[in-house]
Order: structure tokens, then sequence, then C-alpha cells
């Protein structure tokens, strides 16, 4: 009789506690969700506050791309002003010399013969047969420039037109070496790098496949930050 | 019905042959006549009185006039068959007469034209053409380009066409019109917006952007069937395209869901080949007439400025420095591109500038926004759009910006034309 009821008290007493303890447990448990939602909700500060100086950060980026873009583009202004005036100088510096070899020949009596266009003169009219489609014409008056002013600041460009005059003609050959010339003997002009490009174009089309690979990774390797080094990439694929 | 007047129109069947083929005459430079590169006076003498007649014989004359070629005086005595009175045409100012006679048979009709050389009074040439009561306006301008490289040896343009957009129905759809701005044809039927219609160089495909699939995509109608052929379709823009000079391929605006660059494309869409990497968007590309440089527009500078590149993309030169560009055309000469410049606020006006970006001149100035400026295939004169009269209409002016003149007098806007070869 004592064995039963102490059985009974005992699963009576452990039915009791399972009760309190379901009872009690919510205010247990949500104790502990008061403490997770606190944390939570400091997490959740805790990222705004990131994703708002993320988007500061963002905004400070396109700020200086765009000053950089700006920074840019006065720079290439100012690029091409000094080679425009580069060219009128060598237009006047062509002029003086005409003059001075007239004067000269009054003075002396005998005439001279005449030197002839300038520099600037020179390229717009063999430019204005290459617009026209006249290869052959432009070329020759290209070479003409070049015979004469090999060191005027227009050589580097009238010297890659030769190339690209050449290219149009598909002349592939003789393109590769004229564009090879602006390598050769303007290795420091911004023509160099679109030389290159063009002279790996060129090998391209001659089937030499592999010399053009050699052309288009040079260029990686020479001009990585050049506006040329993506098509050069997407060639080499 | 349209279909059928478009169709009798379009296959006029003419037949020019030489009556008189003395090699030596044949072809007479303007020179010729000591007028170095004053208009050559031309007596037209009437044709008849039939409204056929007297239709070809105002067309002819408009047609002539048009080209700055000729001066045309009328009052002198009909030509006989053979000679005409020299004296009284040299009296009111004709170097050359031209004399016609109409026929009519039914629906057909033939027109029979002979060219005088008032000096000696004697006959230079004759043509002869004939065609339908519903084409005499496509009769009459062949003839015209046929007067005009005979006298002139320049290749007429009487026989372009101009292809624009209009939004009478309340969308925007491609219509085409005569030069003259006659004989306009709805081509479009979208209900959508069509926009940046080009002709192939060859005159029978028509590259254009359409939104009509939800999406700017870039469409080939053909002329002749009126059927259109998706050119791309890809995600994000397919903006701008134009084609090269051998018209196989073409130069377009692919954004493929990032930054708007410039592709060659062949006929069928697949890319040829990528021209731009910059990020900024570059956009509206025009081939040269030598097939090697394009013209495009580009922000990479801040700014929608104009750059030149070659077909390979490389040698990217830039143009205009300070000023906002759209919508380059290169000249069919090669030496000259016309584009638009905003001038601040609602004021676009068409500039043009050699292609090594020196010497860019006004051709219009205080006439609101002009724009889409494209050339005639003899690079004298420029089609383009201007609100100057409230609602946009199409122009045209010689290419140094002198008589511009609308050719347009349609309801609703007309914008962006593009002048046939």
């Amino acid at each position: 009789m004592n064995q039963f009821k102490k059985s009974v008290v005992i699963k009576n007493g452990i039915y009791g506690l399972c009760y309190i303890s379901l009872l009690v447990s919510p205010f247990l448990l949500s104790g502990c969700m008061l403490a997770t939602q606190q944390d939570l909700r400091k997490l959740d500060d805790n990222v705004s506050q990131l994703q708002k100086n993320q988007a500061d950060l963002v905004t400070k980026m396109d700020e200086l791309s765009g000053n950089l873009q700006s920074l840019n583009s006065s720079l290439e202004s100012s690029q091409q002003r000094m080679s425009s005036l580069s060219q009128k100088l060598d237009d006047l510096q062509s002029d003086l010399a005409r003059r001075m070899s007239v004067l000269s020949g009054q003075v002396t009596g005998t005439s001279s013969p005449s030197v002839g266009s300038s520099p600037g003169d020179l390229y717009r009219l063999a430019l204005n047969d290459y617009q026209a489609g006249k290869f052959d014409l432009a070329l020759v008056g290209f070479r003409n420039f070049m015979s004469q002013f090999p060191r005027a600041d227009l050589a580097p460009q009238v010297q890659f037109y030769i190339g690209e005059a050449e290219f149009a003609r598909k002349a592939w050959a003789d393109a590769a070496r004229e564009y090879q010339a602006v390598l050769d003997n303007y290795s420091k002009s911004e023509f160099a790098p679109k030389a290159l490009y063009k002279k790996g174009l060129a090998l391209r089309q001659l089937g030499k496949s592999a010399e053009a690979r050699e052309s288009f990774k040079l260029l990686l390797k020479d001009y990585p930050r050049n506006e040329l080094a993506k098509s050069a990439k997407d060639a080499l694929k | 019905m349209k279909w059928v007047f478009f169709l009798t129109a379009h296959f006029a069947f003419l037949i020019f042959n030489y009556r008189f083929a003395s090699a030596a005459d044949v072809y007479l430079g303007l020179e010729a006549y000591g007028n170095g590169g004053k208009a050559l006076g031309v007596g037209l003498s009437s044709f008849g009185d039939s409204p056929a007649a007297k239709t070809l014989h105002s067309v002819l004359r408009e047609d002539l006039l048009f080209t700055k070629l000729f001066n045309i005086v009328e009052g002198g005595p009909t030509p006989s068959a053979t000679k005409i009175d020299a004296l009284a045409w040299a009296g009111v100012g004709a170097q050359v007469v031209i004399g016609g006679a109409v026929q009519e048979q039914g629906d057909s009709v033939s027109l029979d034209v002979t060219a005088y050389d008032v000096g000696t009074g004697k006959v230079l040439f004759g043509k002869q053409g004939q065609g339908t009561h519903s084409n005499l306006r496509r009769l009459a301008h062949l003839l015209a380009d046929q007067l005009t490289f005979q006298f002139s040896g320049q290749p007429g343009i009487a026989h372009t066409q101009i292809v624009f957009v209009n939004t009478q129905t309340h969308s925007k759809e491609l219509y085409v019109m005569d030069y003259d701005g006659q004989m306009i044809i709805q081509l479009t039927y979208n209900r959508s917006i069509a926009l940046l219609p080009k002709w192939s160089p060859d005159g029978k495909t028509i590259a254009f952007n359409s939104f009509k699939a939800g999406n700017p995509d870039a469409y080939l109608l053909d002329y002749q069937q009126r059927t259109v052929h998706e050119l791309s379709m890809r995600q994000g823009l397919n903006t701008a395209p134009n084609w090269s000079p051998d018209g196989r391929m073409l130069a377009v605006t692919l954004s493929r869901g990032g930054d708007p660059d410039l592709f060659l494309i062949d006929r069928s869409g697949h890319i040829l080949r990528r021209l731009t990497y910059t990020p900024g968007v570059d956009t509206s590309a025009s081939f040269s007439p030598n097939g090697q440089q394009i013209v495009f527009v580009s922000d990479r500078a801040g700014n929608p400025e104009l750059y030149v590149m070659d077909t390979a993309g490389a040698n990217v030169q830039r143009l205009t420095y300070g000023q906002v560009v759209d919508s380059p055309a290169w000249s069919p000469k090669g030496d000259m591109i016309a584009y638009v410049r905003r001038r601040g606020g609602d004021q676009y006006d068409i500039y043009v500038i050699d292609s090594s970006g020196h010497n860019a001149q006004a051709l219009t100035q205080d006439s609101g926004r002009n724009e889409h400026p494209t050339w005639s295939t003899d690079g004298r004169f420029i089609v383009f759009a201007s609100t100057r009269s409230g609602r946009s209409q199409i122009y045209i002016m010689s290419s140094d910006g002198s008589s511009q003149h609308p050719i347009t007098a349609l309801p609703g806007q007309s914008e962006s034309p593009s002048w046939s070869n």
C-alpha cells in the first residue's frame, strides 16, 4: 500500500513538475527571446549603419570617377591644343624657310628652287584624297610628306595613315610593314599602340596568326592600360 | 489599293534610248557653254495641253530647278522636229532648248524629248520614255536625271526618296516619299514607336528601331517585299543601326544589359566585332564613304561629343570640345560631317565640321530644333527635321545652309529623315 502510494506521489510529482515547467517555460523562453530580440535590433542598427556607410562610399566613388573623367577630358583638351600649336609651329617654320630661301635667292641673284607647301597643307591634301577613297593618291601624298618632314609633329600620324591606306587597299603585307615603321621610328607617340594593334589585324589577314598573336600580346604587355588593351584581349580569344 | 498604286509607281516600265547616238556629242559639260560654274540657260517649251503633258512638264521643270544647275526660261516658240528658232530662244536667255511631245493610248503615256543647241540651232540628242498615268511623276524624275547627267556630268537625284517618321496616327510609324515631298506612303503599321530609319546603300532595305516587341530592337524592312525581319533583338538597347558603304555591315549600339557600346554586325545580326569598350554611352555611328572610318557620339569625357575611329575600333580621335552633340552624318564626298549641336535651352542647330575637327560652321540658327541631318547622295544637299514652323516638318537645304525649305506639311510630327542613294 505505501509503495503504491509512493509511486503515485512520485508520478504525480513528476507530472506536476512537467506541468509547472510548461507553465513557467514561456516566461523563461521569452526572457531568452527578449535577449535575442535586443540582439537582433542591435544587429539591425549595425547593418543599416553599414549600409549608410556603403552608400556614402559609393557616392564618393562616383564623385571621384566623375572628377577623374573631367580631369582626363581637360588633359585631352590641353593635349589637343598643344598638338595644334606644334603643327602651327611646323607650318610657320616651313614658311620661314621658304621666305629665307626666296630672299637669299634675291640677294645672291640666283633663283632658288621653291620649297613646297607647309606640312599642314601637304597633310590636308593627302587626307582629303584618303577620305574621298583615293587611297593610291593619298599614299603618294603621305609618302611625300614623310620624305620632306620626317620630324614634324604630324609625322607619326602620317606614317600611321600610310599604314591605314595600305590596309584600306587590302595590301596586308605592306600595311604591316608600314605600321612597323611607326613602332620603329615613333615608339613614344600615341600612334605606337594603335600601329601595334593594326599590325596584328593585318598579319591576321595574311594568315600569320602566330605573329598576329605576338603583336596583341606585346600590346597587352607594353600598354596594359591603353584603350586598345581590351580589343587586344578580345582578339586573343 | 495603295499597294497597287505603289507597285505600279515603283515598277514603272521605262525605256530610254538615244535617237541620235553621236558618240562625241552625247556628253556635254556645262563648261562647253562657257558657263564655268554658272547655271545653264535651259529653254523648256510646252509638251502639250493634256493634264498628263502638263504634269510631266511641271515635274521636269521643278526637278531641273532643284539641281541649281539650270536657269529655266520659257516663252520661246515651240520647236519643230529637227530645228528651233535659235534667235527667239537666245533672246529669252536659253543656251539649250528642250522640246517634248506626249502621246497617250489608254493608260500608257509616252514622252519623246529632244534637246537643241541654241548656238547652232541643231538637235543635240533625244530621249524617249514610257509609263502609265499613275507614275507620271517618276517618269519625269528619271528623265530629269538623264538630262542633268547629260548636261553636267553629275548624276541627278530626282529619282531619290526619303524615309522618315511621322506621328499623325498617334504612333510613330515609318513613311516614305519622293525627294520633293510628293507620293507619301506609309510603310509600317505597328502602332508602336518606330525610330531612326536608315536606307541601305542599294536602296532595297531600311534599317530601323522599333519598340513593337517591348524593347528597343533593330529591324530590317525589305522595301520591295514590304516585309520586316529582325536584325538584333538582344537584351537592352539595339539602337541606331547604320550601314557601311558596301551595305554588308551595320554599326549598332548594343547595351546587352550593361554599358552601351558600338558593335559591327552583319545583315543577319551576328556580331562581327566590338568597337568600343569605354564606360559611358557610345552611339549614333555613321560610316565614312571610303568605308574606313566611323564618326560617332560618346559621352566618355562627360558631355556627348563627336569622335572618329577606324572600323577596327582603333585610332579614336576626338573632334569636338565643349559642345553637346548628336546624330552625325558623314558627307558622301568624304570631306565634311554634319551633326546637331545643342545651343542651350531648346535650341538645336545643324553644324558641319571637317573630319579633323576643324572649321565647324552653323548651317541653321534661331529656328527652333533642327535635328537628324542626312546627306543627298551627291553630297550637295542635306535633309533634316525642323520645328521652326511649330510642328516638326522635314526640310531640305544646300550643303552650305542656303535655300532652306520645307518639303512636308503633314499633321503630327515628322522627324528623323534618311535620304536614299
